[in-house]
């Protein structure tokens, strides 16, 4: 009985299978995607846009106050190393191949496409990487001027630690903000970061080699961490170069 | 390949008409392959649905009778609009929050062949029965989500309920491999339901001798008949399940289109008392295979 069974599940799973691989070469619409597909589809790292999606909506959901910060799709490497050059995020469905291009911590801004739900389509990576994962990752906003008042600063943690707590992620379980880093490409030799207390005097704040997010392993950028417990509410943090990423502390 | 498909199709024809109607309404809700969305996170007018086929062996009645394998599907849909249909469970999301999940619910509860229990053996069948309710669902703990369940319903004539409570966490064992470990407590106040059988239970308390409808001719073989009068309590057998559970549920994506769900449930039942219509296996085993397509 059990054996009869099991058979037809074996026999199905294998009619299923012939019929996703079929679908899938016949998926990309052009001569030179399907070219990539026969290369690294067996194997190239993707994720459901319908999962990504559930993921990134929440940001856009949420209710409370999220005016300071901001929410991407990130790419990762769950190794130490950094992430592979050339390294390119596709939407693909049966209608569309759209490119979604990635900074230099491999964060794009994710699309809400109800047609892209509806095809369920997929978020393929160009490179077949075991190592390499997906998720989403709130940020502070850069500001235009470079002008930012640490009570803004502050403000903008706890809108980034109160969002996280919402979702129930897990790096913001029981804790409290402590402060914020500005991280910089690894060749920066001057970041001009400075820090201007309350009685006016101006300080240059010290470049380290660390990781641009605090849950990060890749420590290869030049980063400039300011804790609120050494500073003043009125003081200023004056950025001349744009960071690549200002990312909230929390302990 | 074709006489492959052939030789498939002929094997579904086998199952009777009866099974297919009972397995397209049939509630395993504790097979819930897919992740249940909270209502707001799909975009307006979209739809998210799963449809599979898979192997199942489990006990033919909910508590006690034969452990058997069949063909079974696997039906998860969600609407933008909050409904959301989960084999035999059909519900509405109306919370606006993804803290909590709050709805109403409507849930066939199957019943029990009579041939698959020996306490039934020549009284029918018990019915498979509607319950509405509700359902409650929170995240006390970060990676613990608890669902609760209440459903009221009428089964013989009498009151029915069923509550359940179930704390689920998800492990992700690497891309595309997820894992549900869950475990619950359920709490069901069911009884037999006459209504298919040769013998109307009134009969056996004296009240309603009189009333002889179609379905009181006595007609059943004279041992049965003989049964019936002399052991009276057999009609007042109830169908309670009270059990806790631990279950193991492993999704492993192959595309977005296509999802191999697996499930394993060890349950073990509380007190089955002289009254209780089911056969006392006190420990069993449910175990779910499938493939399921996501359109």
């Amino acid at each position: 009985m059990i054996i009869k069974y099991a058979s037809i599940f074996v026999l199905m799973q294998f009619v299923s299978m012939q019929a996703f691989a079929q679908t899938n070469s016949a998926t990309p619409g052009t001569k030179q995607a399907a070219a990539q597909v026969s290369e690294s589809q067996a194997d190239a790292e993707w994720i459901s846009y319908r999962n990504a999606y559930r993921l990134m909506i929440q940001f856009e959901k949420y209710g409370k106050s999220k005016h300071l910060i901001q929410s991407h799709f990130q790419v990762f490497n769950k190794a130490t190393t950094p992430l592979p050059d050339n390294l390119q995020l596709n939407l693909v469905s049966k209608s569309m191949r759209l490119n979604l291009p990635l900074d230099a911590l491999g964060r794009a801004s994710f699309p809400l496409l109800k047609s892209a739900y509806d095809e369920n389509a997929e978020l393929v990576l160009n490179q077949a990487s075991g190592q390499l994962n997906f998720q989403s990752r709130i940020s502070i906003v850069a500001r235009a001027d470079g002008v930012y008042e640490v009570a803004d600063l502050r403000l903008a943690c706890e809108q980034a630690l109160t969002y996280l707590k919402s979702v129930g992620d897990i790096k913001a379980d029981a804790k409290s903000c402590v402060g914020v880093r500005f991280s910089y490409a690894k060749n920066l030799l001057q970041s001009g970061i400075k820090f201007r207390g309350a009685d006016m005097q101006m300080h240059a704040l010290a470049l380290q080699e660390n990781s641009a997010f605090p849950d990060d392993s890749n420590k290869a950028y030049k980063t400039a961490s300011l804790r609120f417990a050494d500073v003043t509410e009125k003081s200023q943090v004056l950025v001349q170069l744009p960071p690549i990423a200002i990312a909230p502390l929390f302990e | 390949m074709i006489s492959a498909i052939g030789w498939v199709y002929t094997r579904l024809q086998l199952i009777s008409m009866k099974s297919i109607l009972f397995a397209s309404l049939f509630c395993v809700a504790r097979l819930a392959c897919a992740q249940t969305p909270a209502s707001s996170i799909m975009p307006d007018g979209s739809s998210d649905m799963y449809v599979g086929l898979g192997v199942l062996s489990e006990p033919s009645c909910e508590v006690g009778g034969e452990q058997t394998t069949r063909i079974m599907p696997n039906v998860q849909m969600q609407w933008s609009n909050g409904v959301f249909l989960r084999n035999t469970n059909l519900g509405m999301h109306l919370s606006p929050s993804s803290d909590y999940e709050v709805g109403p619910l409507l849930s066939y509860q199957r019943g029990c062949s009579a041939s698959a229990a020996r306490k039934l053996a020549g009284y029918g069948d018990v019915d498979g029965s509607f319950q509405l309710g509700g359902f409650f669902n929170f995240r006390p703990l970060t990676n613990l989500r608890v669902g609760t369940k209440l459903l009221l319903g009428t089964g013989a004539g009498k009151k029915t309920t069923y509550l359940n409570i179930e704390g689920r966490s998800y492990y992700k064992l690497a891309s595309h491999h997820g894992l549900v470990l869950s475990s619950g407590v359920t709490w069901s106040r069911r009884y037999f339901d006459s209504a298919n059988s040769r013998f109307d239970p009134n009969l056996a308390d004296g009240s309603h001798v009189s009333v002889a409808g179609p379905g009181n001719i006595m007609t059943g073989s004279g041992s049965e008949g003989f049964t019936w009068k002399s052991t009276k309590p057999v009609f007042n057998k109830n169908a309670n399940v009270r059990n806790i559970y631990l279950g193991l549920n492993w999704n492993w994506d192959l595309s977005s289109s296509w999802i191999v769900t697996s499930h394993v449930t060890a349950t073990h039942q509380f007190d089955i008392d002289k009254d209780s219509l089911w056969l006392g296996k006190r420990n069993y085993v449910t175990v779910y295979s499938g493939l399921a397509y996501r359109f």
